[in-house]
């Protein structure tokens, strides 16, 4: 083990300490305090920024941009069948910058979030939760192979449904961190899949090979054409639900429920990039296909057009900041799809600043605006120009779709949700009615179940 | 056959059986409780030893030395495999920490002496190849839940015609099956009426309503037990494989297939916890007979490897729904009813088990779905992508559970309803065994891989294709193995008489 092995372990290693630390300690029966967490948070951030500021980048300019690759082992390793999953990181042009921005920003919002979360209930959980995604996204982004990558995803996923819950007392919350949670499962059953294709193709999951063992952004499918189209097509399906893409982006401003901090980072920052990042991971495949690049583009650009359009009529801040996310998220994609991948790389990271900050300041921006007021002694805030607002009856349409959230989340209840709910709840009338039937009761115990929606569900 | 150095079986099976007639007489529930307790911990440790001792012996079968059952029965009628050997002591596990986590203000209702009873019969069974032998214990392994039905008052009709329907078409199918040969229509009654047996034994659609309803009225630590040990799925290794031709495992297969996907369907619009639990039990349990199906030592591994990693998961999130039912009362789901402030480690051992169960990363189950959903797909896409949703749904079955338990208006209450030790220290075991095996996956599938090529060594059609693949299994001679090893062969079993394998 040299020393670059050394430091990569504690750049992946420190998150995961973290996670462990605050996850396990209240499972055990002994409790976290605020300053444990928070200090622990700060200590491992630190260790880990240190590590990879310290050695890994340094090395990287040594070996004059060569990706390299940590190889943890193999967790499981069948030769007889063909089946391996392998836990293995890649420090390459792409995930280097992707892990910096994760620790660099994960450490300022855990700094933000020490104060903004002082003495709220749950305060152990929110740093508990945030650990869970501070490990999943750096494994995600320094994934190696797919299944590290999957495990990533699948914790940045967790940790996302469980925040937006976080304020669990209120209903809301709760049946948006459900909704969320459903889109993530059904993308990444996509991912698994794919991830599946990937094990019986050359290279078996891994991205070096995968790349045909040229450097990202050079590198080159070597899967055939046939495959590639269909694990592709199964990426860009996992990056439209993680990335909250057209036709999937309603589960987005709901998510804005969860804490501030929590926003910031998730919405704003990473894991709303993920999908994008996927995507430029696996880029060779989609440059070896017309038809799925085409599709990636299409998607970006809808993607762009309908958050534009319906983040001009939001009503608060958080969801206005979100609308604004998807739109540069939906350019990004449609970069990745015409192949420019440094430009789409460089936007990410400036998209990702430049939102933190705004969704930061998002708390407290009013309340400076009115003490600016007070101080000029008349109202800064945007006036709507005086008189009744007239428009054709386009330009009402288009109003509508846009407060509306172009009736995606309305779309979604009606044609699948319902019909789905409706189909077994009448299954379920059925094999009550013949338990009844089998037990010789004239009206079975079991009443018939409560009407209720999986969507809009009250406490 | 390797002999054990110690009677372990006897003892692991002797013990609770001798503790079961002394309980009989004790009319203390403490003492009855301690007592049962000390019987379990002994065959735990029995069990323990046994697995310990065959894997010393590095044997394929094994059986007691001075076996006194054997004796008498002039066979050997107490025999553990590669297969069987681990699930003694997980069972013996599961019952140590249903009894160690039951609340004092529940034990009057436990009757213990019945509990070893039944462990007995479980530990026997797993115990046991002789189909003869284990369709005789079937019977009696099904009268258990009869009896706390009738001890309860609980209706128990429903559970008596599936009981029958299972024991009459297993016991008149195997004998059909073995007495008449191949090419006789009867012996396609036979077939028939075996897998209908075990389907109804393993509950798939359409005979899972049975074990729907036995769940809403048994109590729930019986019910654990029952659903967690999964004589079914054991039935259909060591009656069906050996026995049933190509398309009766085919049938069985989508059968498990359609199980899963509907079981996670209908999880998503239950309102009463005790259904969602038995539905998410349902869809994973007949995820056994699908990687069974596939023929391949890596499939069955698979189906051997989620048997355990969701046994395992399907005990824990029932422990942690036992534990929070008895505190609160019959959960239903209907409203959300905020139980995260009063406790909060129940929230997470239950976030922890539920996602163990539908094979999340970083839990024993994932490396087996994973694998299962491997085989299947190149078998059959379509098939593979069910079984990818059906995991997903199960996963927000269980996240909404989750939400419905422990969010919602938060209730004042002058008691602390934190969990006890005993509680902590059951589902903690659980989660061990659960993670732990996640972090040395290897060892875990290669055991189970090794089991799945004993028990395919069983099948007519591919009994000496895995031998031969076991016998030359070597890595440089990969290629050829692995080759075998994905290969179904399209002969239809039914060519071959089943008589020649029967024990």
């Amino acid at each position: 083990m040299n020393m670059f092995d050394v430091f990569a372990y504690i750049v992946v290693g420190a998150p995961i300490l973290l996670f462990c630390l605050l996850g396990g300690l209240p499972l055990v029966g002994r409790s976290v305090s605020e300053s444990f967490a928070a200090q622990a948070t700060r200590a491992l951030i630190l260790i880990g920024l240190g590590a990879l500021i310290g050695i890994v980048l340094p090395q990287m300019i040594v070996a004059k941009g060569e990706p390299l690759v940590l190889r943890v082992g193999e967790i499981v390793n069948l030769p007889q069948t063909h089946f391996h999953l392998r836990l293995e990181f890649i420090f390459d042009g792409l995930s280097l910058p992707m892990v910096a921005l994760s620790y660099v920003l994960c450490g300022t919002i855990a700094a933000f979030a020490n104060n903004y979360m002082h003495r709220e209930r749950g305060f152990q959980r929110f740093f508990f939760l945030f650990a869970m995604f501070f490990t999943g996204m750096t494994w995600a982004v320094l994934a190696g192979s797919i299944e590290t990558l999957f495990l990533g995803w699948e914790l940045v996923g967790l940790s996302s449904a469980l925040l937006v819950a976080f304020f669990q007392e209120r209903a809301n919350p709760v049946t948006n961190g459900l909704r969320v949670w459903t889109v993530y499962r059904l993308s990444d059953a996509a991912l698994m899949v794919a991830a599946i294709l990937l094990h019986h193709a050359p290279g078996e999951g891994e991205f070096v090979e995968l790349g045909g063992r040229v450097d990202w952004p050079h590198s080159i499918s070597t899967l055939d054409d046939n495959l590639a189209f269909w694990a592709g097509l199964l990426f860009v399906f996992a990056a439209i639900g993680k990335s909250a893409l057209w036709p999937l982006s309603g589960w987005l401003p709901r998510a804005m429920e969860g804490p501030t901090p929590s926003s910031a980072v998730f919405y704003g920052a990473l894991s709303i990039h993920l999908g994008a990042f996927l995507l430029l991971r696996v880029s060779p495949l989609l440059d070896q296909s017309p038809v799925l690049s085409s599709l990636v583009v299409a998607i970006g650009i809808l993607t762009a057009v309908f958050a534009a359009v319906a983040g001009r009529v939001q009503t608060d801040v958080k969801s206005g900041l979100s609308f604004a996310s998807l739109v540069q998220v939906g350019l990004i994609v449609a970069e990745i799809g015409f192949g420019l991948r440094y430009l789409a790389l460089v936007h990410i990271i400036g998209h990702a600043c430049l939102r933190t900050l705004q969704l930061l300041r998002a708390p407290s921006i009013l309340r400076d605006y009115h003490e600016l007021g007070n101080a000029l002694g008349e109202s800064v805030s945007n006036r709507l120009p005086e008189g009744r607002r007239t428009g054709s009856s386009l330009t009402t349409w288009i109003y509508r779709f846009g407060l509306e959230r172009g009736y995606l989340d309305v779309f979604w209840d009606l044609f699948v949700v319902r019909p789905f709910v409706n189909f077994f709840r009448r299954c379920d009338r059925i094999e009550r009615a013949w338990i009844a039937w089998l037990s010789g009761a004239t009206t079975h115990q079991a009443a018939e179940p409560k009407s209720e929606s999986l969507t809009e569900e009250r406490p | 056959m390797s002999e054990f150095r110690i009677p372990w079986l006897m003892l692991a099976i002797g013990i609770p059986a001798v503790a079961a007639m002394l309980l009989v007489r004790v009319k203390d529930s403490d003492r009855a409780k301690q007592l049962c307790l000390s019987a379990l911990g002994l065959s735990l440790a029995a069990t323990i030893a046994e697995w310990i001792d065959f894997a010393r012996l590095g044997a394929n079968q094994a059986h007691d030395r001075w076996d006194l059952i054997g004796w008498i029965c002039g066979f050997d009628v107490l025999v553990v495999d590669r297969f069987s050997a681990p699930l003694l002591g997980l069972h013996a596990l599961y019952t140590v920490l249903l009894v160690l986590a039951t609340m004092r203000t529940k034990i009057g209702r436990v009757s213990f002496s019945q509990l070893l009873a039944a462990h007995v019969v479980h530990q026997t069974i797993f115990s046991v190849n002789h189909p003869v032998i284990l369709i005789a214990l079937l019977a009696i392994n099904l009268l258990f839940p009869w009896l706390e039905l009738r001890a309860r008052g609980k209706n128990s009709r429903v559970f008596v015609l599936h009981a029958l329907l299972i024991w009459i078409c297993i016991a008149l199918g195997y004998a059909l099956a073995w007495a008449c040969p191949p090419e006789w229509p009867l012996s396609f009654v036979g077939y028939g009426l075996l897998v209908v047996g075990l389907m109804a034994r393993c509950w798939t659609i359409p005979f899972h309503c049975g074990l729907v309803d036995l769940h809403e009225r048994l109590g729930f630590g019986s019910a654990i037990l029952f659903s967690a040990v999964m004589v079914g799925p054991y039935l259909a290794i060591r009656l069906g494989l050996p026995v049933l031709p190509d398309w009766s495992m085919q049938v069985l297969a989508f059968f498990g297939l359609l199980t899963a996907i509907y079981s996670a369907s209908m999880a998503l619009v239950q309102t009463e916890v005790r259904r969602v639990y038995c539905y998410l039990f349902l869809g994973h349990g007949s995820l056994i007979l699908v990687g069974l199906e596939t023929g391949t030592p890596a499939g069955v591994a698979a189906a051997l490897g989620l048997w355990l990693g969701s046994s395992i998961a399907v005990v824990g999130l029932g422990l942690t729904l036992r534990s929070i039912e008895s505190r609160f009362g019959r959960l239903s789901l209907s409203e959300f009813r905020g139980y995260y402030e009063h406790v909060p480690q129940l929230a997470g051992l239950f976030v922890v088990t539920g996602l163990a169960l539908v094979g999340f990363p970083g839990t024993v189950g994932f490396v087996s779905t994973e694998l299962l959903i491997d085989g299947l797909i190149s078998r059959s896409p379509i098939a593979g992508a069910v079984l990818v949703i059906a995991a997903a749904l199960s996963s927000i079955a269980v996240l909404r559970m989750y939400f419905r338990l422990f969010t919602g208006h938060r209730h004042q209450t002058t008691v602390s309803l934190h969990a006890r030790w005993s509680e902590r220290v059951a589902v903690l075991t659980l989660i061990l065994l659960l993670i732990g095996g996640s972090l040395v996956p290897q060892l875990f599938i290669e055991s189970r891989l090794e089991a799945a090529r004993q028990l395919l060594s069983l099948r007519p059609t591919l009994g000496s294709e895995v031998s031969h693949s076991t016998t030359d299994h070597q890595p440089s001679s990969a290629a050829n193995s692995g080759e075998l090893s994905e290969t179904r062969p399209t002969t239809p079993s039914t060519e071959q008489h089943p008589t020649s394998e029967v024990p």
